[in-house]
């Protein structure tokens, strides 16, 4: 190893012809994050990045200063990766290097991708388009957050600023267990209250999104039918039951909105 | 020596805070450290509708305790916070900048008036990457946390002064977060017989500085080099000449 570089050469001049690992080759999924842990997904296309038997694929992760690597065995199987020391709510960048065994190397990368960002999990997609999608506001007064209706279809959810500026709303376990579910009660309710038929409700509307939502992940629960839409307190029972199974849904099959809270409370 | 319980403003105490430090700036006269300001001081730090106390007051400081340098600060609030993750704790932060403001401002001239600097140097703009690392109690926090002994690399200067190296290097992903680079860095720039970093290793205009090594250099291998797993002798090797009188310099 004593390649001696130029002064004037850019950090950006690739002088051993490595190749890159494509972005859309390689792919992170964040399936939860805890104060203790980070388990991700990760997902190579191995065809494209061609890996050889004399080579080894490397995962890197950094975040402020912590790094974290593992070495890649069998890249086939070794997708369900659990990291230690990342901060919960920490959005570290990763990096695939791919290169030669350890005893025939000499430290040279074969090729490598650059940073990218990890994808949330489709259930956390799925929160954060219907339940997270805020808009800060400083008129609602000392409110910490507040529907407005105006469209019916497209209620919109705000938060207080000076609240969103003292905490990370989208993420904070604290802020989602007191906000959501009351959040999910006045949205239902709301909807309950202004449409009489889910025929009346426009598929591409963020209502119909809330109710397909509950309808989806909340197991036991199931949109009202015709009957049902026009019986105000049986609504309001469906509105109740969505919120109980919100509440005892274990998100990403390990922990409910309270364990989190918990957790961040006590965890670390 | 006195202990007190760590506390954080908040939204209303950081904005009271805020203020003060706007004050003391706009009009130096009030930066008079005399029995005033500190009776006003002591007020922020304990009023009960500003701060609380952090976690439940389960983490103590001792206020009274001076520092000869950012070093010893770091590893002082490093024994109490290990390794928690205390760079989101705006209002704790804020609050342990107005704790130890006598020590984190200089004096201006002779006077025992203080100098007040930006505000994001007493409370921490988080989501700024750039003045992220300038915080005067976070960044020695994390430069302990990240490289204990090896922290006196980037932190033997006073506690007012935050320092463009740490921030530069700091900043510097590939750089920091790799334990051997560090060690080059340290074989290169530190007098070990003084315990400082030797004259002009920071300087923009010598030849082989450690913000150019972090900077241009370390991404430049980074690029085409697996540093992570190199050793210290095979990156010195990697470096190019520019480096040489460092190496050889003891």
């Amino acid at each position: 190893m004593n390649i001696v570089l130029k002064k004037s050469r850019k950090a950006t001049y690739n002088y051993t012809n490595r190749s890159n690992i494509r972005q859309k080759d390689c792919h992170v999924t964040i399936i939860e994050h805890t104060p203790e842990q980070m388990h991700i997904k990760l997902s190579l296309d191995l065809e494209k990045i061609d890996l050889r038997a004399e080579q080894a694929l490397v995962l890197e992760a950094l975040y402020k200063g912590i790094y974290f690597r593992k070495k890649l065995i069998n890249p086939k199987q070794d997708n369900d990766i659990y990291i230690d020391g990342f901060p919960e709510n920490s959005n570290p960048s990763f990096r695939v290097k791919l290169l030669p065994q350890i005893n025939g190397g000499n430290g040279q990368i074969l090729s490598a991708s650059k940073f990218f960002k990890a994808t949330k999990s489709e259930e956390d997609k799925e929160i954060q388009q219907n339940f997270l999608s805020f808009t800060y506001s400083d008129s609602i007064g000392d409110q910490i957050w507040k529907i407005e209706w105006e469209d019916p279809e497209n209620p919109l959810i705000y938060v207080n600023k000076k609240f969103a500026e003292q905490y990370e709303i989208k993420t904070d376990a604290r802020v989602h267990a007191f906000m959501l579910p009351a959040l999910l009660r006045e949205i239902l309710n709301g909807i309950f209250l202004r449409f009489n038929s889910i025929e009346n409700i426009d598929e591409r509307s963020q209502a119909y999104r809330w109710l397909k939502f509950c309808d989806r992940k909340l197991t036991t629960w199931s949109m009202p039918d015709e009957e049902e839409w026009n019986d105000k307190l049986k609504l309001s029972e469906l509105a109740e039951q969505a919120v109980y199974l919100f509440s005892e849904k274990k998100w990403d099959g390990k922990r409910t909105l309270l364990e989190k809270f918990l957790d961040k409370i006590w965890g670390t | 020596m006195a202990e007190v319980k760590i506390r954080k403003f908040n939204q209303v105490g950081l904005q009271r805070f805020e203020d003060f430090l706007n004050d003391l700036k706009d009009n130096p006269a009030h930066a008079e450290l005399n029995e005033k300001l500190r009776k006003e001081i002591e007020e922020l730090l304990f009023d009960e509708n500003l701060t609380s106390e952090f976690h439940d007051g389960s983490y103590n400081i001792g206020r009274d305790k001076r520092f000869e340098n950012r070093y010893a600060f770091g590893k002082y609030l490093f024994g109490i916070f290990r390794e928690r993750h205390v760079e989101k704790e705006t209002g704790m932060l804020s609050w342990l900048a107005l704790l130890f403001i006598d020590q984190i401002c200089k004096n201006i001239g002779n006077s025992n008036r203080l100098q007040v600097l930006s505000k994001y140097r007493y409370i921490p703009e988080i989501e700024n990457s750039w003045r992220f690392y300038r915080h005067l109690i976070l960044t020695p926090i994390l430069v302990w946390q990240r490289l204990k002994q090896d922290s006196i690399l980037l932190l033997s200067n006073p506690l007012y002064e935050s320092g463009d190296a740490v921030e530069n290097l700091m900043s510097r992903q590939d750089f920091i977060a790799n334990d051997n680079m560090i060690s080059v860095a340290k074989q290169l720039y530190f007098d070990e017989e003084k315990r400082k970093p030797k004259p002009r290793s920071f300087s923009d205009s010598e030849p082989g500085n450690a913000k150019r090594l972090a900077r241009d250099i370390v991404p430049q291998l980074s690029m085409t080099y697996d540093l992570y797993d190199a050793t210290v002798n095979q990156i010195l090797d990697l470096l190019p000449d520019e480096f040489e009188e460092w190496k050889n310099s003891s």
